[in-house]
């Protein structure tokens, strides 16, 4: 049975994008417009990676991504960060989340900052997955 | 490549001061700035961010938390796509904040950016204290208010951040220890203040 990932992000052509590399490469895509719609899928489906945007309206990625890394029964499925914020920014902020007295989390599996060719994402699944 | 944050006791001239700073290095000077883009984030008006900035904390959120489902929050603000609330708020402004510093040559007015940066290697921390009386008396003599209108004013904004700074978890804000420099605007103008900010930063 093909693996399950699953796309958070607002940009509609981000997530045909990763859609498309998923299909191609032989995974089951699932798909999402925002963290709090992100949140209810992973819950329901369980999917076996996420790809996940970090600034999206009604719910951040952000928000998702710390929900999920202090969930136990989440926290162990893997996240590609697929973002137009820089890593060190995004790292940054998550310092400060945690200094506000959020719970530390881990930094992602992978992070990949937008624009990322076809071929390094598709890459870039197959290594997460294993 | 500088980041400068200035965090103040509202009436102490902060954002004054900042625009002076930023000018005389070229940079560029993040205040307002941030709240539009927290609004662009969350598709939201910049009324509703500044709204749940002011309340934080306080009723406004809390009836958002605790009594109101998001899709009620939709109908009532029936002209706003997006959503916000304290949380989403703190989401955006911490990444926003360590965006603006990492482009660099900016100065930065509070919003918790001494503690978003504290370990940023380019940061300097400023904080602006003084006197309540001469905080009012600055209102007064820079942006036209009436004597009981400015002691309104600065009350209402020394809540604002005492809420705030409760939002991210924080009381001591006015330690000098998150700061490189902290200068008693009762003892200095704005020009000397400027001075000092400057030659820190170049030296």
């Amino acid at each position: 049975m093909s693996k399950k990932v699953l796309v958070v992000d607002d940009d509609p052509d981000v997530r045909l994008f990763s859609v498309t590399v998923l299909e191609e490469n032989g995974y089951l895509p699932l798909e999402a417009a925002n963290g709090e719609e992100g949140l209810k899928m992973v819950k329901a489906e369980k999917p076996d990676l996420i790809i996940l945007d970090v600034l999206m309206p009604r719910q951040s990625g952000i928000r998702l991504y710390r929900e999920m890394k202090t969930d136990k029964a989440l926290k162990d499925i893997p996240i590609i960060i697929l973002s137009g914020i820089a890593k060190k920014t995004f790292l940054r902020s998550q310092k400060a989340m945690t200094e506000f007295g959020g719970k530390p989390v881990p930094e992602p599996e992978v992070y990949l900052e937008k624009p990322v060719e076809p071929e390094e994402l598709a890459e870039t699944i197959k290594k997460v997955m294993g | 490549m500088a980041v400068i944050t200035i965090s103040r006791q509202f009436g102490s001239g902060g954002i004054t001061l900042g625009k002076m700073v930023a000018e005389k290095f070229g940079y560029s000077f993040a205040d307002t700035e941030v709240i539009s883009k927290v609004a662009e984030m969350a598709n939201v008006s910049t009324h509703f961010v500044e709204t749940v900035e002011k309340e934080a904390g306080g009723k406004f959120s809390k009836i958002i938390k605790n009594m109101v489902s998001k899709s009620l929050v939709d109908r009532i603000l029936k002209d706003e796509r997006g959503y916000i609330d304290e949380e989403i708020y703190l989401d955006y402004l911490v990444l926003i904040i360590a965006q603006i510093a990492d482009d660099g040559d900016v100065v930065i007015m509070g919003r918790g950016s001494q503690y978003i940066l504290d370990d940023h290697p380019d940061a300097y921390h400023v904080l602006l204290i003084n006197e309540f009386e001469n905080r009012v008396k600055f209102m007064v003599e820079h942006y036209d208010l009436s004597s009981k209108r400015a002691q309104q004013v600065v009350r209402a904004e020394d809540k604002r951040r005492l809420n705030l700074y409760r939002k991210l978890g924080k009381i001591d804000y006015d330690d000098p220890h998150l700061y490189h420099i902290v200068l008693n605007m009762n003892k200095m103008d704005l020009h000397k203040a400027s001075k000092l900010i400057c030659s820190m930063v170049e030296s």
